[in-house]
């Protein structure tokens, strides 16, 4: 799952694992990746997917900003 | 990544998450089973929305060009979002490893609106590298301001989800919903492969 928030001022993007026992509501969360350059507009952390290789694959948008792409 | 988060030693650049680069905003990731591959969706500036066939090491063009590298764009941009090919038998045959990709449009328009609201049906060519067909596939036909947005197979059909809420036919807003799109199945089970005038299709006796 990917997330955004905010440390010391700063937008920032991660992605974090978590669990539900009854898929109501989240019993665990772990931090895979975090600190990822973002902003509070759109664009940030996207689709979050694993592949047929059994990696993690993580879609980052350029925080609105084409230059950064 | 690994699922841990650390970098896999073959990673197209050692020491590098990067797998690949030159996106925009990659809003939707599918997995496409029949050649093992990553799709995205990406949104465009103020134009060339566009879908993207994933392979390690490449650029696909960003800053400077949404095209680069694309199976397909659309010119007047429709804000695709979630994607997800047709590959575990949810719908007929004839569906199989067609790309379902959901358009959301403009952000907060009532009514139909003039781009997306739609969810739409492509088949890609053999190579995917060009889009063999498009249809709509579903459309959004109310007054209120929803648009789709997540979208996904599950083992007994086509789920989406709504952004923004519509607006019922007495007045009243609603919240976002999830649907599901699934086959009558019985139907389907009567319908037989037959050849009409010019092509072979999947049909009513």
């Amino acid at each position: 799952m990917s997330l955004f928030y905010e440390d010391n001022g700063e937008i920032k993007g991660k992605m974090v694992r978590t669990n539900s026992l009854d898929g109501l509501k989240m019993d665990s969360m772990e931090v895979i990746l975090d600190g990822i350059p973002s902003t509070t507009r759109a664009h940030q952390v996207q689709a979050v997917s694993i592949g047929f290789d059994g990696k993690l694959y993580l879609n980052v948008a350029d925080g609105g900003e084409w230059e950064k792409a | 990544m690994e699922l841990d988060g650390s970098i896999p030693w073959d990673n197209p650049n050692p020491g590098s998450l990067v797998y690949a680069k030159g996106f925009r905003n990659p809003f939707g990731a599918a997995w496409r089973k029949s050649d093992l591959s990553l799709y995205i969706a990406g949104n465009g500036p103020d134009v060339d929305d566009r879908i993207a066939k994933v392979r390690p090491y490449e650029n696909y063009g960003c800053p400077g060009t949404m095209r680069h590298n694309s199976v397909f764009w659309w010119h007047h941009t429709q804000a695709p979002t979630a994607l997800d090919f047709m590959q575990d038998e949810q719908f007929p045959p004839d569906f199989n490893d067609d790309l379902f990709v959901a358009l959301f449009g403009e952000a907060y328009e009532e009514g139909m609106g003039v781009k997306g609201k739609k969810i739409v049906k492509m088949r890609l060519n053999a190579d995917a590298t060009a889009v063999k067909s498009y249809d709509d596939f579903i459309a959004y036909v109310g007054s209120g301001p929803a648009s789709p947005c997540g979208l996904k197979f599950g083992p007994d059909g086509l789920y989406f989800t709504d952004l923004h809420g519509d607006i019922t036919e007495s007045g009243d807003r609603t919240g976002g919903n999830v649907f599901r799109v699934w086959p009558d199945k019985e139907r389907i089970g009567k319908m037989r492969r037959k050849i009409n005038r010019y092509v072979e299709i999947w049909s009513e006796p």
